[in-house]
């Protein structure tokens, strides 16, 4: 069940922490479900309402989710200082390992065993990615007007290869401009219906 | 125009574009890098596929492209490059969506950008495994038992995702077993 009950809000400090040591300890992606276990479950931080409204703006507005979610809710917890230290917490592990990696594993490592491996794991995160598609189409693309436009926009992509720029601007308002009048269509058929 | 500059410049307007979470920009970021020179074709599936271990948000391996430019410096400005502009946007504009009563236009906003999003996951997934062959060069299997390999474990990766618990972690690095095992 749900927790509604939240604890009293953390200091800036133990907020932070509980950042870093998600920053350091969560390895190969599902960070969201990771940050609502501490937030929700475990600190009691935020209410699952709060969770939800926080992913919900996470998901609308680019840039990695998971880092978007980590704003909201410190920011939420503590406002804009919150925020970021809540970022420096996840993001700065990250950067550091990332770089550490790059410098002392790729320098040093080499061969066919070495790139092996590297295959292996670009094709998990390949696969991965894969999920993350199927699962936000099963939650998103029911209706064949969607599956159509991810269709055309897939192919145009590999055939054309526009810039991310052209393809977010034709196929995301277009995407949002059918949406609206989907939802103008229903909100004045609910309307008349509530008239009648 | 400096490395650090460039790398700025690039990382700060593509952050910006990575609607539906960091991974939908990675052929974009992929064929800048290797166009501007900053990492050659087998480098950045390195770099890409190393970032998959380290902790942390997985698109901060932009992190590693930018140390391969210039060094220490490079790595920070191109990962924070990558995500303060998003996160001011999300910072400056989230309470306002939260506060943004529902209407057409919000879920329009919301539900509209769906196709595009699944779209650039799946061409980056499609653009990895067909580059990914490339790093199996000089290991003792042909191209075409490379490149098969690669899109079955993908495949069941994306499987063993969606429909178990298994953690994430686990997957890559069993992804990374099944690839020493049958290719090196």
């Amino acid at each position: 069940m749900p927790r509604q009950t939240r604890t009293d809000a953390p200091s800036a400090l133990l907020l932070f922490w509980q950042c870093l040591v998600i920053g350091v300890t969560s390895f190969g992606g599902g960070l969201t479900a990771y940050v609502r276990l501490v937030f929700v479950n475990r600190r009691r931080w935020v209410t699952e309402d709060e969770f939800l409204e926080c992913m919900e703006v996470a998901q609308a507005l680019p840039g990695p989710n998971v880092i978007n979610l980590v704003l909201m809710l410190s920011r939420l917890l503590r406002g804009t200082l919150g925020a970021i230290l809540g970022f420096t917490g996840l993001v700065f592990p990250a950067v550091v390992a990332n770089i550490a990696l790059v410098a002392f594993v790729l320098g040093r490592a080499g061969g066919p065993g070495f790139n092996a491996v590297l295959a292996g794991f670009g094709a998990a995160a390949a696969g991965l990615s894969i999920a993350n598609a199927g699962q936000m189409g099963r939650a998103h693309l029911r209706k064949p007007m969607d599956i159509g436009l991810t269709v055309a926009a897939v192919g145009l992509i590999l055939w054309l290869k526009p810039s991310l720029l052209v393809a977010i601007a034709l196929f995301g308002s277009l995407g949002v401009g059918l949406h609206y009048l989907k939802a103008k269509r229903a909100q004045e058929t609910h309307g008349k219906a509530d008239g009648s | 125009m400096s490395d650090l500059l460039q790398l700025a410049i690039f990382f700060a307007g593509i952050s910006l574009l990575a609607v539906g979470g960091g991974n939908a920009t990675l052929p974009a970021i992929q064929q800048h890098a290797i166009q501007a020179g900053w990492v050659d074709s087998e480098g950045f599936l390195q770099i890409y596929a190393l970032g998959q271990i380290a902790p942390g948000p997985s698109t901060m391996y932009v992190a590693g492209i930018g140390y391969n430019v210039a060094g220490v410096p490079g790595g920070l400005v191109a990962g924070l490059a990558f995500v303060i502009p998003s996160s001011i946007l999300v910072v400056v504009a989230g309470m306002a969506w939260a506060r943004w009563k529902p209407s057409p236009v919000k879920t329009a906003v919301k539900t509209g950008l769906a196709p595009i999003t699944v779209a650039l996951l799946t061409v980056g997934a499609w653009n990895l495994v067909t580059a990914l062959g490339t790093l199996s060069d000089g290991t003792r299997q042909t191209e075409a038992v490379a490149f098969a390999t690669i899109i079955g474990i993908a495949a069941l990766i994306s499987i063993l995702a969606q429909f178990t618990k298994v953690s994430p972690a686990l997957l890559v690095l069993g992804g990374g077993i099944a690839g020493f095992i049958i290719l090196a």
